[in-house]
């Protein structure tokens, strides 16, 4: 299950984000006690908030003094560049997979943590949560990688320190990022699909972060343009990015139909994150 | 019993200068004095200096844990920083890249999976639990979890803030600095395993401690409703642990040490009363050790834990329950048999 939910006029990845949990659990017809683990992959906490993990917070807004938290869900701020969505659904698979937990959730989003406080934040405010659950008849996840590649380290930055306009936060990327991205990704794409005995053409789907600018369309060196959920617009989607694009194509059923569907995710670091899904056939 | 995890090893690296609570006290400018020794037992804690940072904290923890470890760099194949603060240079915050990454590259490693997780004074408990499950399922042999809290920049601001007793900033006078870290590997052994990992996030009272990062003054702030936060840790805490002790089928008679998150004396010595209310008597010691180090977040479990081996006081087969209550409302319990790494620590 996929839901997205939109600021609005109340700024802020909480509001946005609590209300893409809240539409998410209503499509899937379940409260969030029955979700046995919950991640936040937004990498901006509202105000530069650090502490509790921001996504207790989003658990905290599904509930209330009348409906009290009973505790059922366990809750954690997850974050790897560009890619935490999949290392989320990596590892919510593994503790359904180990029986530890039946259903676990990923939240993700971008709010600017203080307005007019930044530079070089473009993101579009955007919040996503996906539900996961022990897939039937064998489908699922059924494979995962990750490369990260330090020597790119110092291509993509984001942090906050204090001049004179106080508290700001600088986002700077170096030209060369996005080619960086893209090479690591074809590195670890060719050595993933070998260990997984698929060729590129076994690919039915691929859905890309959205995030460096144009990466989604540079995978086109790899995989047909048609393959590619690749979201033009005007808006720069970061977090959320992967989560939106699965939305996309589970709306006009591109996700159905296709047999393999590979997830690709790059970011800082330079880390590159890749995950399989199967529909049996 | 199938394919599980241990801690192999295990690192802190702790600051040099001492800042006593005292001095603390002194620089308040409130009518009353707080008696915050006597309130926390906390005589002096360690701060950060000489461009120690997040960073500096965790690599020299890494560092000290390599010494014990029998997995070198290059062998580690999963890392996972789990500290609250990411401050590196000063008190510019790093979001990203991770801190995960740094630290890979710092020591050499090609080929390990890195990312960082954030869950308050919870995050390196929350480590062990995560790459414990990427350990049990066989998708790594052995997991780095490491954490560096430079937090004392929330003392410091709140001994500017503090204009009462009643500040919701009072709590931020018990914290200290330390960097820790702690090697997972996988083990067939039933005689030196993490028996069970089990956390609640009761999200109710998730603004019951907020620390931020100020507008106003460098570094951060924490904002805590003390007795509030206590309160709900001790109405749910009983129940939680008593069911991760009947999952693991282990007794609370069987525990040998308690190491629950280090706030205040006060605050440990009341939780023992709650837990022997609930539980009975209580044989294992309660282990406390923010005397000298303070609160110092996500690490302090790991910092106890090391105290206990370097002074000899644990020996293999103890079994220990480490006890995490953190901003959230995080609490849960990571339940482990110590093995040989306890012939390895203070010789």
């Amino acid at each position: 299950m996929v839901s997205r939910g939109i600021p609005g006029l109340r700024h802020g990845y909480l509001h946005a984000g609590s209300k893409a949990i809240k539409q998410c659990l209503v499509k899937a017809g379940i409260a969030l006690d029955e979700v046995g683990m919950l991640i936040n992959s937004g990498v901006y906490p509202d105000k530069h908030i650090q502490e509790p993990a921001f996504a207790s917070m989003l658990q905290g807004k599904q509930y209330s003094k009348r409906v009290p938290d009973t505790g059922r869900t366990f809750s954690f701020d997850l974050h790897i560049g560009g890619g935490s969505l999949l290392m989320a659904f990596r590892i919510i698979t593994g503790f359904i997979e180990s029986g530890k937990i039946g259903k676990g959730m990923v939240v993700a989003g971008d709010a600017e943590p203080l307005r007019g406080q930044s530079s070089g934040y473009f993101f579009s405010d955007e919040a996503v949560a996906i539900l996961l659950e022990k897939g039937r008849s064998g489908e699922g996840f059924v494979g995962f990688c990750h490369g990260s590649f330090p020597a790119n380290i110092h291509e993509y930055s984001s942090v906050t320190d204090y001049g004179s306009e106080g508290l700001y936060l600088h986002i700077k990327q170096k030209d060369i990022f996005l080619e960086s991205c893209l090479s690591h990704s074809g590195e670890l794409i060719g050595d993933f699909l070998k260990k997984e005995d698929l060729t590129l053409e076994e690919i039915d789907l691929v859905i890309p972060s959205q995030h460096p600018v144009d990466f989604a369309r540079g995978l086109t060196r790899f995989f047909p343009e048609e393959k590619l959920v690749i979201l033009d617009g005007d808006e720069i989607l970061y977090s959320a990015g992967p989560g939106i694009a699965l939305e996309n194509a589970l709306s006009d059923q591109r996700f159905k139909e296709a047999a393999y569907i590979l997830f690709i995710s790059a970011g800082a670091g330079i880390s590159v994150n890749l995950a399989l899904y199967r529909h049996p056939r | 019993m199938g394919q599980g995890s241990f801690i192999e090893s295990l690192g802190v690296y702790i600051p040099e200068k001492r800042v006593s609570t005292a001095s603390i006290e002194d620089h308040l400018r409130i009518s009353r004095p707080l008696k915050l020794e006597v309130l926390t037992g906390i005589n002096e804690r360690r701060e950060c200096s000489g461009g120690e940072d997040s960073v500096k904290l965790a690599e020299g923890a890494v560092t000290d844990c390599l010494k014990y470890s029998r997995v070198s760099p290059d062998d580690i194949e999963m890392i996972i920083y789990c500290g609250i603060s990411k401050y590196r240079v000063g008190l510019t915050y790093v979001y990203e890249p991770d801190i995960s990454l740094l630290i890979k590259q710092k020591f050499g490693n090609l080929h390990a999976i890195t990312f960082d997780i954030s869950n308050a004074c919870a995050g390196m408990l929350t480590g062990i639990h995560v790459g414990s499950d990427f350990i049990e399922r066989g998708v790594v042999k052995n997991c780095l979890v490491v954490s560096g809290e430079y937090i004392t920049n929330l003392c410091r601001n709140a001994m500017q803030n503090i204009k009462t007793a009643l500040s919701s900033e009072v709590a931020s006078l018990t914290i200290g600095d330390a960097g820790g870290a702690l090697m997972l590997c996988k083990t067939d052994s039933e005689e030196e395993r993490i028996h069970i990992s089990r956390f609640a996030t009761l999200g109710t009272y998730s603004d019951l401690c907020i620390g931020y990062q100020s507008r106003k003054q460098a570094g951060g702030i924490m904002e805590t409703q003390m007795k509030k936060i206590h309160e709900a840790s001790m109405k749910h805490a009983p129940a939680i642990v008593e069911a991760a002790l009947t999952e693991a089928g282990i007794s609370m008679g069987q525990i040998d040490y308690l190491i629950p998150h280090q706030t205040s004396k006060l605050a440990i010595r009341e939780g023992y009363k709650h837990f022997s209310a609930h539980f009975g008597e209580i044989r294992g010691e309660v282990v406390i050790n923010l005397e000298k180090y303070g609160n110092t977040a996500s690490t302090s479990h790991v910092l106890a834990l090391y105290g206990l081996l370097t002074e000899k006081q644990i020996k293999k087969g103890d079994t220990i329950m480490m006890i995490a209550f953190a901003s959230g409302l995080v609490i849960g319990v990571t339940i482990f048999t110590m093995g040989k790494i306890s012939d390895r620590y203070g010789n």
